[in-house]
């Protein structure tokens, strides 16, 4: 009797440790500013805590047809039922000229490979876990080359376009603060080209025209 | 019975410990412990405000200045010199704040204007100059650089206005380009030879601002920089706005010139593609990005000045100075002597530094140094004396530093260009908004 009591005692004691164990295992979500980094060239995605590299996954990028788009992007959406190649989760990034996210996969084969159409694919188990640590909001850098090309119309405030994205860069280049690489052309863009302005002693006028782009080294 | 719950223990604090160990962990902060070192105390502690202008060369810029102030710090062991680097956006709104508070910096340094006569806490640096020192300045630049007859700040560069000139489309009238480039020209030359550049596929002038510092350049021209004078009263008197206004109806009048009465958004381009005979006003960043432009695309250049407003010729040379302040209730002279110190040390060494990255002629002693606009340097070096000798930005009260009045006469001044106001409207316009700011 007294042996019985023991081994209940014991498995109840077994079962709490397990549990407990298990629950320290899963990963809840850190204290700190969460963002990602995803490397194309080295096919990883990388959630940061504060800056600092938290959790490191493999993934899969675009193909050299259908690149994943560089640049600075935000969560905006996320999304459980998306089903088929798009694996058990969904998070979506508000790239201005396309549908883009960080999603799971049916072809776990595929990942570490430049194999998708411009989406960033993880395992399932991955991207599972990545969905309950990340808040919509928390920041995506994209980081790959990124291809310079000319622009060749008048880009202002409200406007969102790869070339607007192409006028930020530049503009950090030369040093100014515009804001995210998000291809949106808002308040911080518009006071970066107001400053780039007031610096050539052009009027301010916080619109990339043609005087701007040619200084950005944007258009001939 | 005994042994298999055993068995289980044991199992469970394994398995538990491998679970522990791939539990991912939190990032641990591992920052390093400050390594305290002896050395001697300065006795003296200054903060050196630099604004901090946001272009490319900026780093290098930086760099040059904390080595300069590390060279100081290495001859003058009892001075302790901390460098704050402030935005340039937002620098004139510090100091302000500080000098309110009583606790402005010891010394500044503002890149991209002439900034005197911050109120009674500033030091007249012109005080400690010997008569040798002083004689390295140009009378006109000390007379920027001063305000109820002191010299508050030491001229470190000065930043130039000029017009660049397509030689192969720009036909002077009234006069030739070297007598233009030698002894300068008048608004009335400078309109005609607009006019009659312009040509069936040439634009006689690509204008590079509409705004008040257009204004301000063409006031310059008149010896009359800033709207407001060094007693707070008006400076921009109704003649010499008049005479402004009369100059731009000459230029509105000219068939085909665009961008008189709007931004010209093309007029960078308009220049470099030979579809313009004149770009300015141009300030010394966008003189060497044009220079450098045209010399790609074997243009060839002159590079004109300002036209005068009077007979007297007033060139529109800016004076960028180092000033220095003291703290209210500081007593004695031993900070004061440290500040002097160094903004002695400083000045000559911020001239060639400002002028490296900055393209600023290094001043004084500019024609002796390697400028890095050999173009505008010619130019600037011989019109030294045409240089305006008031400041350019005093307010109406002590310590006004900021530009309200630039907001407040930009809609008055737009629609006069765009015809809304009439010429004969402007100037009594503007004074009474002007005197809207004298408290």
């Amino acid at each position: 009797m007294l042996s019985r009591r023991v081994f209940l005692v014991l498995t109840i004691l077994f079962l709490t440790i397990c549990t407990t164990y298990i629950a320290l295992a899963s990963p809840t979500r850190p204290p700190g500013e969460l963002s990602i980094t995803v490397n194309i060239s080295s096919r990883t995605l990388v959630l940061l805590v504060n800056g600092r590299v938290w959790r490191t996954y493999p993934s899969a990028v675009g193909k050299s047809s259908t690149p994943t788009p560089v640049g600075e992007w935000a969560i905006i959406q996320k999304g459980t039922d998306w089903g088929g190649g798009f694996g058990t989760r969904w998070l979506g990034l508000n790239v201005p000229w396309g549908i883009y996210g960080i999603h799971g996969t049916n072809k776990p084969g595929s990942i570490g490979g430049a194999t998708s159409a411009g989406c960033i694919r993880m395992h399932n188990r991955d991207v599972e876990e990545l969905y309950r640590l990340v808040p919509i909001g928390t920041r995506v850098a994209v980081i790959g080359p990124f291809v310079k090309k000319n622009v060749s119309s008048l880009q202002r405030i409200g406007q969102s376009s790869q070339d607007v994205q192409q006028v930020q860069a530049a503009l950090r280049g030369q040093g100014f603060d515009a804001g995210f690489l998000d291809g949106r052309f808002g308040a911080t863009t518009a006071a970066a080209v107001k400053s780039l302005q007031a610096l050539y002693g052009l009027t301010p006028t916080g619109r990339a025209d043609h005087n701007v782009l040619l200084l950005l080294g944007l258009r001939r | 019975m005994i042994k298999q719950a055993l068995l289980l223990l044991l199992l469970s604090v394994v398995l538990g410990a491998g679970l522990n160990h791939v539990r991912p962990s939190e990032p641990i902060d591992h920052a390093a412990k400050q390594k305290t070192t002896t050395a001697p105390a300065p006795t003296s502690r200054l903060t050196f405000w630099i604004s901090q202008p946001i272009i490319a060369t900026a780093a290098g810029y930086r760099q040059d200045i904390d080595d300069l102030v590390s060279a100081f710090a290495a001859t003058h062991v009892h001075i302790a010199i901390e460098t704050v680097y402030i935005p340039a956006a937002v620098f004139q709104e510090r100091l302000s704040a500080a000098l309110d508070a009583g606790t402005p910096p010891d010394i500044a340094l503002d890149a991209w204007s002439s900034q005197v006569d911050y109120g009674e806490l500033q030091i007249p640096l012109g005080r400690y100059l010997g008569q040798s020192e002083k004689a390295l300045y140009h009378k006109n630049v000390i007379g920027q650089a001063s305000a109820r007859g002191a010299m508050l700040g030491l001229p470190v560069g000065l930043s130039y206005r000029i017009f660049l000139a397509n030689t192969n489309l720009f036909r002077p009238q009234g006069t030739t380009l070297d007598a233009v480039m030698a002894d300068g020209w008048t608004w009335a030359q400078f309109t005609a030879s607009v006019a009659h550049s312009t040509q069936r596929n040439t634009l006689g002038l690509a204008l590079t601002d509409i705004g008040p510092p257009l204004l301000q350049t063409m006031a310059a021209s008149f010896g009359a920089p800033a709207p407001f004078n060094r007693e707070g009263k008006l400076g921009w008197h109704e003649t010499t706005v008049s005479a402004i206004a009369a100059v731009m109806q000459r230029l509105i009048a000219t068939p085909r010139l665009v961008g008189i009465n709007s931004v010209n958004e093309q007029a960078l381009v308009q220049f470099l593609n030979g579809d313009a005979a004149l770009i300015g006003p141009l300030n010394p960043m966008l003189t060497t990005w044009l220079s450098e432009q045209a010399a790609r695309r074997k243009m060839p250049l002159a590079v004109l000045p300002i036209p005068t407003g009077q007979t007297t010729p007033f060139a529109d040379l800016r004076a960028i100075n180092v000033v220095a302040f003291r703290q209210r209730g500081t007593v004695g002279t031993g900070r004061t002597e440290a500040i002097v110190a160094f903004a002695n040390f400083a000045a000559p060494l911020l001239s060639l530094i400002q002028n490296e990255h900055l393209f600023l002629l290094p001043y004084p002693e500019q024609t002796d140094r390697a400028v890095s606009n050999p173009l505008a340097a010619s130019l600037a070096a011989t019109r030294l004396a045409s240089a305006p000798d008031s400041p350019y930005t005093l307010g109406t009260n002590k310590g006004s530093r900021a530009m309200p009045w630039a907001e407040t006469i930009a809609p008055l001044w737009l629609s006069f260009l765009k015809g809304e106001l009439l010429p004969q409207e402007l100037p009594r316009a503007i004074q009474e908004a002007l005197l809207t700011l004298v408290p």
